[in-house]
């Protein structure tokens, strides 16, 4: 009998020590900040049967912001792998014997072109990144205003809402390194490991808005320091993780050549190595299959990329407090740029990025209307549509000396939808052996 | 007509030579052919676009026009060729060799090459260049 007392209290330890590790996680942040069982507004009004007032209030904000978790997510599986820079690769002109730059571009940042690498050539980089998103579907992250509704919203006191005005304060720090690997003259295959650091604010300032209730303070109330009825309480939660992301795995091949533009296939095969609950991964495995034609053109060459991303299942596109796992959208990403060499150690890229996200919940702003028939108030929901995404990209790669690389590049929004970081830096080495 | 196989002995290598000749007999015309070969490899190691014509006097401008822009593309190059066939006849050679390039330092290429050379009176020149 001892015996199994002690048993069912070491699980009973072990199990809340796990609940509580798991409370931790950023992907709860949000659904947990107004508390385990949602907000709660204190209440000394007594049902009929003098049992307390429960005086829950419901949300689209808390209900459904794991959007905001699938956004961000999505965003990590969006960053690509740099294309290798092939500026240092050399072909043979084989009626004179002598060697020339396959290219005096050294190539395009974040998108693609068709050269391959070359045979047993290899070229390793690292890329930094630092995202500070500023808006989700053109709404201000640091002004989410959202409507809590009374459980069973009724006339006559169940129409009291709460009102919140949201912060949400998330920055993404990535450092990928890269290794790309010349199996054949025509084919490539390329490792690319993320280094991600998440950090999550969340602040909310909740506010009874006591439409039936005006008369009586005792039935939705916050209680302040002084034990009267307060109006409106602040809640904060915040957290960082980090940790290896999403491995990426490529294989690229230049496949013909059509006169000056140069055709090539790939696949990228995403692992979901990131811890998703931390939001470092997408939690989902992928795949993308592309195609990419650039010109091989030495100094000026333009380049375009078409993929089709299918996901796996993932817990942040389900609901991430009861464990259960849903489809993460499938992408259309497609990109369109060009590589200008300035000079024989400077190359300018220029591009647009896009993608297409089918069938995700968005956030859309809304205006909640109350029972009053005459209150309204900022609101949010959810719906289910597919939106493109598109940014531009701008920068440059020096060549200092040798075969070494200095790439720098902004990303930048060019339309409102998604989670959106307004300006994006990027700072990286590469090197080719 | 002479034809001359390398010996598995390996290579008869002139100090200093960037290019070595097959060991065993070889034909009277094998040294001026190796001097042919070595001026093409200075011009290529020295980017000298009037030396390389010197050899191959039948560049065409369009062909100079490359070979500018691959000295221009190249920081370094070493060539090394060691001669695995010459066939000398009437006036005329070819000469297969297997070809070692290290491009600025470090990235090497290995490839076969055939070089067809006829004899004019200023010695021996290259016609055309091939795989």
């Amino acid at each position: 009998m001892t015996r199994r007392i002690l048993v069912l209290a070491a699980s009973a330890v072990l199990m809340s020590a796990g609940a509580a590790r798991a409370d931790e996680k950023l992907a709860f942040l949000i659904p947990h900040l107004f508390g385990q069982t949602g907000l709660v507004v204190d209440s000394e009004a007594r049902l009929p049967n003098g049992q307390t007032h429960s005086a829950h209030f419901n949300s689209a904000f808390q209900a459904e912001f794991t959007q905001f978790n699938v956004a961000l997510a999505s965003q990590l599986t969006g960053l690509p792998i740099p294309s290798p820079a092939s500026g240092f690769t050399y072909t043979l002109d084989p009626t004179l014997g002598l060697f020339n730059r396959s290219t005096k571009s050294f190539g395009p940042l974040l998108s693609e072109r068709a050269e391959t690498i070359g045979k047993a050539k290899v070229s390793v980089g690292v890329h930094y990144q630092r995202f500070t998103f500023d808006k989700i579907e053109g709404v201000d992250l640091s002004q989410v205003s959202a409507v809590f509704t009374h459980d069973n919203p009724a006339p006559g006191g169940r129409d009291d809402v709460v009102t919140t005005d949201n912060a949400i304060d998330v920055s993404v720090s990535q450092l990928t390194g890269y290794l790309n690997y010349g199996l054949s003259s025509w084919l490539d295959a390329a490792v690319s490991v993320p280094l991600v650091q998440t950090e999550l604010n969340v602040s909310s300032v909740a506010t009874i808005r006591r439409i039936g209730t005006s008369s009586n303070p005792a039935i939705h109330f916050f209680r302040d320091a002084s034990g009267g009825f307060g109006t409106s309480r602040n809640f904060t939660s915040s957290g960082k993780a980090s940790g290896i992301g999403d491995v990426v795995l490529r294989l690229k091949a230049r496949v013909t050549t059509l006169g000056p533009v140069a055709v090539g296939l790939g696949v990228d095969g995403r692992l979901p190595t990131g811890d998703e609950m931390n939001l470092l991964g997408a939690g989902a495995w992928g795949v993308k299959p592309f195609v990419v034609a650039s010109s091989t053109g030495k100094t000026f060459s333009p380049h375009v990329t078409v993929g089709y991303e299918w996901n796996g299942k993932s817990v942040l596109a389900g609901d991430p407090v009861a464990g259960t796992k849903a489809d993460l959208p499938r992408q259309l990403k497609f990109s369109g740029g060009a590589a200008l060499a300035v000079t024989s150690n400077l190359t300018l890229a220029l591009d647009v990025i896009g993608r297409r996200i089918f069938d995700a919940r968005r956030l859309s702003p809304t205006t909640f209307h109350a029972l009053d028939g005459r209150t309204t108030f900022p609101d949010i929901s959810f719906v289910q549509r597919s939106e493109n995404e598109l940014s531009g990209a701008a920068g440059f790669k020096f060549n200092p000396r040798g075969r070494l690389l200095i790439d720098a590049n902004v990303l930048f929004a060019l339309d409102n939808h998604g989670l959106r970081d307004k300006v994006t830096p990027l700072v990286g080495l590469e090197y080719a052996f | 007509m002479v034809v001359v196989r390398p010996a598995a002995a390996g290579y008869d290598l002139a100090p200093e030579s960037p290019v070595a000749l097959p060991a065993g007999d070889l034909p009277t015309e094998a040294a001026g052919i190796r001097k042919t070969l070595e001026v093409y490899v200075r011009a290529v190691e020295n980017k000298d676009v009037q030396l390389f014509r010197s050899v191959k006097p039948n560049l065409s401008d369009e062909e100079e026009k490359r070979a500018r822009a691959a000295f221009k593309s190249v920081q370094s190059q070493v060539v090394r060729i060691s001669v695995l066939s010459l066939d000398v006849r009437d006036g005329r050679a070819v000469v297969k060799v297997a070809r070692r390039d290290t491009l600025n330092g470090s990235i090497v290429s290995s490839f076969p090459q055939t070089f067809q050379l006829a004899k004019e009176t200023s010695g021996w020149t290259i016609q055309d260049i091939g795989r």
